[in-house]
């Protein structure tokens, strides 16, 4: 178990493409930390730099005290978990368990007893015999979780590593591994472009986009005050209205804004409402409905209770608590207090 | 769209005719002749035959020159299928590790396969020629007297390099591929897992071409046995004192230059049952696939 600090950490490919540029981050010992943002916006390059399958152009990446930098992956005592499981197909369960514990010469009773406890955990035990190939997505999901454990590094690494699961048992495998990182403590970092995996599993999100840092902080920081229009319309779901401020006018205290973002959910229908919104689309959700529409030519979407009545042109109240103001120009929040 | 059926049997026939017409007479009616001529003994003018039963099999096992081209080949096809596999691996295993210059040098790497097999041998032969060739003169500064006309080993390693060398292409092209086919992350957990570049070589990406391995492996043998007769002829003729005489060759020599036909038919059904077995090796593992 160890910390992890980045520090100005960047890659620049040759030429001169810019990868990913000065990432700070500090990750405390046994935090989960989860890289999210669009495809493309370098998050897995960041892990890859992390785990030492990519070299590092800029800045200082220390796990523990020591800076590793320079250091070969096998000794940066990190186990990663891929996309793609990356179990070796003509072994074992329990050789791929074993391999990593045999290549760094453990002993031979010490392998077996790790085996069988990460086979106990991830209930993996009648499997131990069989090739990858016999096993269906979940159970190879499993054993490459298995590889992880059986190794105790310092921290675990997790590129997409439901990307490849149907959406049930994405959603069972997501809280095993919040559960089983709970009870092992192990310092994770786990990139996904889901934003509702990362809200799950997030001690603390980073958002990137191209390359760099949006914003840090825990789901609920990030979903109440997005630092920038691009956070605030990638976290949560269904994404945060985000309007200029010309298409609502008279919207008391949003003169120094331009953009003004507003969730969903924080939308009712009221007689009096400030914003008029004409309906152009209903999604039914069961519990409640998403109602698409505009107002002022700008589109809009409410959340809505599925037995609450419908018309074509509905009023639209809010806490001004709730309201958050952007500027376009550079995407920043604008504090409301100024 | 609409299935047409045409009934009655003449449409297809007449559609197979041209397929079927150049296989029995370029394949099956040949192969028929030596199997027919295997059991005939003939004068060396093609005008008197005799039904001889395997007389002429049993000859080949009681002769030691026969035994010895058996011996021979073996050698032969072991060392040409072992050099061309071994040295096209270690230049695919180069390519896979290239990142920007792979196309060009995988195409150059090709290009001895556009040779010929008799320019390739011809090529050889005046390398090692010992009274021109470049490579003896070198080898003679280091002190070692090369004359392939004289030394049998000499001959040897001779048609092996230069059967081997045009082989190499082939190989390498498939063992590129065969590389391009495992997936990049598991050398990558395998590198996270702690074993160095040679370690993950034999615990991960050699048991993964298996399959390639041992395609490769049969049509290499294939290839030794019999397609290098062109390299064989225009470079040693099978010499010195029998050499090189591979089976092949062998056929070809008691058959067009002793002319004696049964003893070359003889051989030739020998080569025959060679081929099918291995073309069954193939069929059923390589079909199949290596497991793993």
């Amino acid at each position: 178990m160890a910390s992890i600090t980045l520090d100005n950490v960047g890659k620049v490919y040759s030429g001169d493409t810019r990868a990913v540029g000065d990432v700070n981050i500090e990750i405390a010992d046994g935090e989960f930390i989860v890289l999210v943002g669009p495809s493309g916006c370098g998050k897995s390059t960041l892990l890859r730099m992390i785990a030492g399958l990519e070299s590092i152009t800029d800045g200082e990446i220390r796990i523990g005290e020591r800076i590793v930098n320079q250091i070969e992956p096998a000794d940066r005592d990190i186990a990663m978990v891929f996309q793609n499981y990356a179990l070796y197909p003509h072994m074992s369960v329990r050789q791929n368990l074993a391999y990593g514990l045999k290549n760094r010469r453990t002993p031979k009773a010490e392998i077996e007893r790790r085996v069988n406890e990460a086979a106990e955990i991830l209930q993996i035990g009648q499997y131990l015999d069989r090739k990858p190939r016999a096993l269906s997505g979940g159970q190879r999901q499993r054993v490459a979780m298995g590889r992880a454990i059986v190794r105790e590094p310092a921290a675990f690494l997790f590129d997409e590593p439901l990307s490849n699961l149907d959406a049930k048992l994405r959603v069972t495998m997501r809280l095993e591994i919040k559960q089983l990182q709970k009870r092992l403590r192990t310092t994770s970092i786990y990139v996904t472009h889901d934003q509702l995996e990362a809200m799950t599993l997030a001690d603390r999100l980073v958002v990137l986009n191209g390359g760099r840092v949006e914003q840090i902080g825990t789901p609920l920081e990030l979903y109440r005050r997005p630092a920038s229009t691009f956070v605030a319309g990638f976290i949560g779901s269904p994404a945060m209205n985000l309007i200029p401020s010309r298409a609502v006018p008279n919207l008391p205290g949003t003169a120094h804004a331009d953009t003004i973002g507003i969730r969903p959910e924080d939308l009712s229908v009221t007689e009096d409402g400030p914003i008029e919104m004409n309906v152009s689309a209903v999604e039914e959700l069961g519990a409640q409905r998403l109602v698409h529409g505009r107002t002022g030519g700008e589109a809009i979407t409410i959340t809505y209770p599925s037995d609450a009545p419908l018309a074509e042109t509905l009023r639209l109240g809010f806490d001004r608590k709730n309201l958050h103001l952007f500027d376009s120009k550079s995407g920043a929040r604008i504090d409301k207090a100024r | 769209m609409k299935r047409t059926i045409f009934n009655g049997q003449l449409l297809p026939w007449l559609l197979l005719a041209p397929q079927l017409a150049v296989t029995l007479v370029f394949f099956i009616w040949p192969a028929f002749q030596a199997i027919r001529q295997s059991f005939l003994r003939e004068d060396a003018f093609g005008i008197n035959s005799q039904f001889v039963g395997l007389a002429n099999f049993r000859a080949l096992l009681d002769s030691a020159q026969y035994l010895n081209s058996l011996k021979v080949t073996a050698v032969f096809a072991v060392s040409v299928t072992v050099l061309s596999m071994g040295v096209a691996l270690i230049l695919a295993v180069a390519v896979d590790r290239m990142l920007k210059s792979q196309r060009p040098y995988t195409t150059l790497l090709v290009w001895p396969y556009a040779v010929a097999p008799a320019v390739a041998g011809i090529l050889w032969y005046f390398i090692f020629n010992p009274t021109v060739g470049i490579l003896p003169y070198m080898l003679d500064i280091i002190g070692y007297d090369w004359n392939h006309n004289t030394d049998k080993s000499d001959a040897m390693i001779l048609v092996v390099i230069a059967s081997a060398w045009k082989q190499i292409s082939y190989n390498f092209l498939f063992f590129v591929a065969g590389l391009q086919a495992i997936p990049a992350s598991l050398r990558e957990a395998a590198a996270i897992d702690g074993a160095g570049p040679v370690r993950r070589f034999f615990d991960i990406t050699f048991p993964l071409l298996s399959p390639t391995t041992f395609f490769l492996l049969v049509v290499n043998i294939v290839y030794a046995m019999f397609e290098t007769f062109a390299v064989i002829d225009s470079t040693t003729e099978g010499g010195p004192a029998q050499a090189t005489n591979i089976m092949v060759y062998k056929v070809y020599f008691d058959g067009f230059i002793g002319q004696n036909m049964g003893s070359s038919a003889a051989q030739s059904v020998v080569l025959m049952l060679i081929v099918i077995s291995l073309t069954v090796i193939q069929f059923r593992y390589v079909e199949k696939r290596v497991e793993y």
